[in-house]
């Protein structure tokens, strides 16, 4: 009696089965189940009709992929690349704004005024109130000691700013000075070496210039002998025309 | 390249790449971009779609390199990746738009009906285009099994794997992908 197709379970096993990954015990109840269900049998058919032509989908062209591939930097090199490629003014701004930060840390006090300038540092012993824990510059007596106005202090991180870029300026300088230096020395050592490979060639130049003046020179003389000895020589001259 | 590096295996090429040397990553490029580009292309069905599919595929690799433990098979993993950007595109394709090749199918260039009076080259790339229109309307769980098992030869334990679902499920979608095919290339029943 065949199996109608409701009653197969061997959806799995059947899959199994025509892609060659069934089990031996899988296989031989596959086979049993195909001698008596019509239905799977034709399914099987079908489904190996449908492999043939999926076959039929070959894909012969070949794209060109192209992975632009970076280098993998460190966080650290990437910190680097940025601190190279910021501008000075920025590299200033920011040594500034650390100072600032680091100082306002430490618990320090900056003050500017008529009364001169005057910093307190309260590191670390905060509850001390108003003394001043570590230090104290009064650069001038007189007057009270006001607290600095934004303008004052927009001229000095200005001023600070200022100065750096001289000193960046300056260091620029003295490496524009080495390289030159370094530049006009490995220029004399070539023109140096130069000049000498010219000495050189002018050498043995003036060698070949010789040694194919001798040759020209022993051509003619050959030539000339040559003419000499194969020409007839004239009455009169010597005694063998003179015998004849 | 060294003659050498063609023996390497996947795994030492990443870690190549992972010590600072990227162009050792173009080794894996042109040892899997074959498979990648024929899997998108089954899975997109549409050339240009394929191309970036697969330039995508190893860009994310490349970025992700640090993040493949090698507890799996690289093919795995970079198959993976492919079947993510695939169906990222097919979910983002507007409904109802079709590529230039399916508008030439649809106007003018239809594929044949009658096969058995063509060549046997021009039927095999009619019976292509018929298989690919039928891959197509598959649902896109059914036609990655059925692509992975059928062009790439991959046991369902390695496609369960890739897909991180049970082998069952995996002889399922096969088997109700097969059921559909059949149907959809019924009409090519007296041909192969």
């Amino acid at each position: 009696m065949s199996n109608t197709k409701k009653n197969c379970d061997m959806h799995e096993a059947l899959v199994s089965y025509i892609y060659n990954e069934a089990t031996p015990e899988e296989g031989r109840s596959v086979e049993a189940h195909l001698t008596e269900c019509a239905s799977c049998k034709n399914e099987l058919s079908a489904f190996q009709h449908v492999r043939g032509l999926l076959q039929q989908w070959q894909i012969d062209e070949m794209p060109v992929v192209r992975v632009v591939t970076e280098p993998r930097r460190s966080a650290l090199s990437l910190l680097k690349e940025l601190f190279t490629l910021t501008p000075i003014w920025v590299k200033a701004l920011g040594a500034v704004t650390m100072t600032m930060l680091v100082l306002a840390v430490m618990g320090t006090e900056v003050s500017i005024g008529s009364g001169g300038f005057s910093a307190r540092v309260d590191l670390l012993d905060r509850g001390r109130g108003t003394q001043p824990a570590v230090a104290q510059v009064d650069t001038n007596a007189p007057g009270p000691s006001n607290p600095a106005s934004l303008d004052q202090i927009r001229a000095l991180v200005n001023s600070m700013i200022l100065d750096s870029e001289r000193q960046q300026r300056d260091d620029i300088k003295i490496q524009l000075v080495g390289l030159e230096s370094q530049l006009s020395s490995m220029r004399s050592a070539e023109l140096g070496k130069l000049a000498q490979r010219i000495q050189e060639h002018q050498a043995r130049l003036k060698t070949i210039e010789r040694d194919i003046d001798r040759r020209e020179g022993l051509d003619l003389t050959d030539i000339l002998f040559s003419e000499v000895t194969n020409k007839p020589a004239p009455a009169g001259i010597g005694g063998q025309g003179g015998s004849e | 390249m060294a003659r050498g590096d063609l023996e390497l295996s996947d795994t030492q090429i990443i870690e190549r790449t992972l010590d600072g040397e990227p162009e050792a990553f173009s080794l894996l490029v042109r040892r899997w971009e074959r498979q990648i580009y024929c899997l998108t292309l089954r899975m997109l069905g549409r050339d240009e779609e394929a191309k970036d599919a697969t330039q995508e595929t190893f860009l994310s690799a490349y970025r992700n390199l640090s993040k493949f433990r090698g507890e799996a098979k690289f093919s795995s993993w970079i198959y993976r990746i492919a079947l993510n950007v695939c169906n990222t595109k097919l979910r983002s394709r507007p409904k109802g738009t079709i590529s230039l090749d399916e508008q030439r199918e649809a106007t003018g260039f239809e594929l044949a009906a009658d096969l058995e009076d063509l060549s046997e080259g021009i039927q095999q790339e009619q019976v292509a285009g018929h298989v690919r229109r039928a891959l197509s309307g598959l649902p896109s769980e059914m036609r990655q099994v059925i692509i992975m098992k059928e062009y790439d030869g991959l046991k369902f334990s390695e496609i369960a794997g890739i897909l991180g679902i049970p082998i069952s499920t995996v002889k399922t979608r096969m088997y109700t992908g097969l059921i559909e095919l059949r149907k959809r290339l019924e009409h090519l029943r007296e041909i192969v």
